[in-house]
């Protein structure tokens, strides 16, 4: 079997088993919440992202098809293990030499470690969480899908559901080891890069709930930004919708820039994303 | 170029192990959380019995409190009330659960035990 059917075959496989889904978190957000003990949830996006005037050289134009699979592992009850396995298809108009090419393949894993350290319930719906996050880009792709290094993450997250508002926000800061001096997106470079996202979430429907609630209707509005060593940031707004049923979760959002300042890359033009939490 | 392939393959089983293809016993232990009213060794004498929980958020987080009290022996169903936080369960009254062993549940769940209604 080709080694590119495999490792989809193996992204594929995290899939076969799931449980419960993380909850009041966002299209591009992290959330504070986590998985119980023993429990393991499943996530899969499906992404379309397009990078477009390159202010280098180079002149690229980016099409990616990226799908990710996120499964999160409850340890204790204020721990978890989650583990994000990137599928993309990457295609590369390059004006400068008038060329085109195309990779897909598996991206850099992260694996990350989130560590609940404090929270106060304050009614049946409303709470506050404060997380801890800690973690790793592995260098399972390969350029450009990966920047061929070993990166340790680290960061924070708040959240707080007061009702039908919901917030999430979160910083990580990942240190880039690597040397690559060529990149197309964002923290892949050799430079350090700082991820700063937020999240507002608005329950349209029930505006109550009750012993009959089945599920819920969200829109969501996310606020993604970036920020690199080299100088380059991006701040990107995220419309979206959700539905969240008792035991899956179907998401849709779009990204559009509203601020971005990038001299060494291709900056993004926008990125339409549908999404499924699913409880087998 | 190996370990490319073999990194994501062997996360995967990894966490396909780890997770049993389904739901494995939630670990004792971790401390009690919110008025523990109600919260004693004895066994459940009655069904259903009701608690108050607070935190719950959104429905898919009432499923993980419902997965871990399913898992507690005697624990025979479970039914959430997102309004009130009320989450009644009902037990095999040939084989109950203690009153403890619910309130280490909703503790391990994440979310916080207000009260065990008791008779």
């Amino acid at each position: 079997m080709r080694p590119r059917r495999f490792s989809l075959l193996a992204a594929l496989a995290a899939l076969s088993c799931a449980a419960t889904a993380a909850a009041q978190q966002s299209f591009h957000n992290i959330s504070a919440a986590q998985p119980s003990p023993g429990v393991t949830q499943v996530r899969q996006t499906y992404q379309f992202i397009r990078l477009e005037d390159d202010p280098t050289d180079l002149d690229r134009v980016v099409n990616d098809f990226q799908v990710n699979t996120t499964i999160a592992h409850g340890l204790t009850h204020d721990l978890s293990l989650i583990l994000t396995v990137p599928l993309v298809h990457h295609r590369v108009e390059e004006r400068l030499s008038d060329t085109e090419s195309t990779n897909f393949h598996i991206g850099d894993l992260n694996l990350m470690a989130k560590w609940r350290v404090w929270k106060h319930d304050t009614g049946p719906i409303d709470t506050m969480r404060f997380s801890i996050l800690a973690g790793l880009d592995i260098p399972t792709g390969k350029h450009p899908l990966g920047n061929e290094s070993w990166d340790p993450v680290i960061g924070v997250v708040f959240t707080s559901i007061q009702g039908r508002h919901g917030v999430n926000a979160a910083l990580r800061w990942k240190f880039n080891t690597g040397e690559r001096e060529s990149f197309v997106r964002a923290g892949d470079s050799k430079d350090d890069i700082l991820y700063a996202d937020f999240a507002y979430l608005y329950r349209i429907d029930p505006p109550e709930y009750t012993a009959d609630t089945k599920g819920a209707w969200y829109l969501m509005a996310e606020l993604n930004g970036t920020y690199e060593t080299n100088g380059d940031h991006e701040w990107m707004i995220g419309p979206g919708i959700m539905y969240e049923a008792r035991n899956w979760v179907f998401e849709v959002s779009v990204q559009l820039p509203v601020l971005e300042k990038v001299d060494h890359r291709p900056p993004v033009a926008y990125t339409v994303g549908m999404g499924f939490r699913i409880l087998f | 170029m190996r370990f490319q392939i073999l990194a994501p393959i062997a996360v995967s089983v990894a966490l396909l192990f780890l997770s049993g293809c389904g739901s494995t016993k939630a670990s004792s232990g971790g401390s009690m959380s919110g008025a523990s009213a109600g919260v004693t060794d004895s066994a459940v004498t009655e069904s259903p019995v009701t608690m108050v929980v607070h935190g719950m958020s959104c429905p898919l987080c009432a499923n993980n409190i419902d997965l871990l009290l399913r898992r507690v022996p005697g624990v025979t169903d479970v039914t959430i009330n997102l309004a009130d936080g009320a989450v009644k369960v009902h037990v095999d009254q040939a084989n109950p659960p203690t009153y403890a062993a619910l309130a280490r549940a909703v503790d391990q769940s994440g979310f916080t035990l207000v009260k065990i209604d008791t008779p």
